[in-house]
């Protein structure tokens, strides 16, 4: 799979690993690499401006906490964080659907 | 010195603004390092080869220092539209207070009526564009990636809007009270300083593009 592909769908895929329960940086990045079965392929740095982006947003939410006896910055999914989920997912098996009907038809 | 140390050191110096964000980014790349480099060890590296391989898969600072930067840029954005957004809004409410306002009748003449009106028109317009500029740096970004252009214009605006409206306060004051120095006073702690704090932060945001 190209991962330029999947760099386009970054935001939601961070929005995903973070709905079930809040994450600091590394668990976010731990947490995408092993959902796309390490196919991600990015540098994880490039992964915390992406963060900060979608607090900017509204999307995030995020606190300094303690985690394991370290103080850790933790994410967590906003109510507007999400409902772009939602629709994210809604748009993305849309799409999917259509793509699908058209190729499965060769 | 450790190639994380080396790393953060190199990183911190690539980056240019608020220091407590700046401080906070570095902290969290520090934290994701540590945790990749103790992953590593506990999956037999030893400290030195998993503190390089954590290092390496977070990215040259060449990769991973423009979108902290961007961060920095669009953060410090922020702060200087809402400087000048709150220092404009308040402009009327504090020439309108008793502590300000003489109460003497407002100065004829054409060239004061005319800056009179020119002064409200600037006015509402620096207020839009600030508020504009603000929405744009913060939850804009669920519609467009707000990056160091949103940020250059904000710097660019601010800096405008705080020479244009001390200037024309400077010509206000010259046409209206003359050598007065209470007049002048007023003029430097309600406008002169606002503004000066304005153009400060533009030229910190400038910095950071």
């Amino acid at each position: 799979m190209k991962a330029d592909a999947l760099r386009g769908h970054l935001d939601s895929l961070i929005l995903a690993v973070v709905e079930s329960e809040p994450l600091h940086g590394y668990a976010i990045i731990e947490a995408l690499s092993e959902r796309s079965g390490g196919e991600l392929g990015l540098p994880t740095g490039t992964v915390y401006p992406a963060l900060r982006r979608l607090e900017r947003a509204g999307y995030l939410d995020s606190t300094w906490s303690t985690v394991g006896g370290r103080r850790r910055r933790t994410y967590s999914l906003s109510r507007a964080g999400t409902k772009a989920l939602a629709r994210h997912r809604e748009e993305w098996r849309a799409f999917s659907a259509v793509v699908g009907r058209v190729l499965g038809e060769a | 010195m450790s190639a994380i140390t080396t790393y953060l050191a190199d990183l911190d110096a690539a980056l240019v603004g608020p220091a407590r964000l700046r401080r906070d980014l570095l902290q969290e790349a520090a934290d994701h390092l540590e945790d990749a480099t103790a992953t590593y060890a506990r999956a037999g590296y030893d400290e030195r080869r998993a503190a390089e391989r954590a290092v390496a898969e977070f990215g040259t600072v060449d990769e991973v220092a423009p979108g902290f930067q961007t961060t920095l840029a669009v953060s410090s954005a922020r702060r200087t539209a809402g400087l000048l957004f709150a220092f404009v809004v308040l402009q009327p409410f504090v020439w309108g207070s008793p502590i300000v306002s003489t109460g003497a009748p407002t100065p004829g003449g054409a060239v004061y009526a005319f800056l009179d009106r020119a002064v409200e028109v600037t006015g509402v317009v620096m207020i839009a564009v600030a508020a504009l500029l603000l929405v744009i740096a913060g939850i804009g970004g669920r519609w467009f990636d707000a990056g160091r252009q949103v940020a250059l214009a904000t710097a660019g605006f601010a800096m405008v809007s705080s020479v244009l409206l001390a200037g024309i306060g400077v010509a206000m004051t010259t046409a209206g009270v003359g050598s007065e120095p209470r007049g002048w006073l007023v003029l430097g702690i309600v406008v002169g300083l606002p503004m000066a704090l304005v153009a400060v932060s533009a030229r910190r945001t400038l910095a950071t593009c």
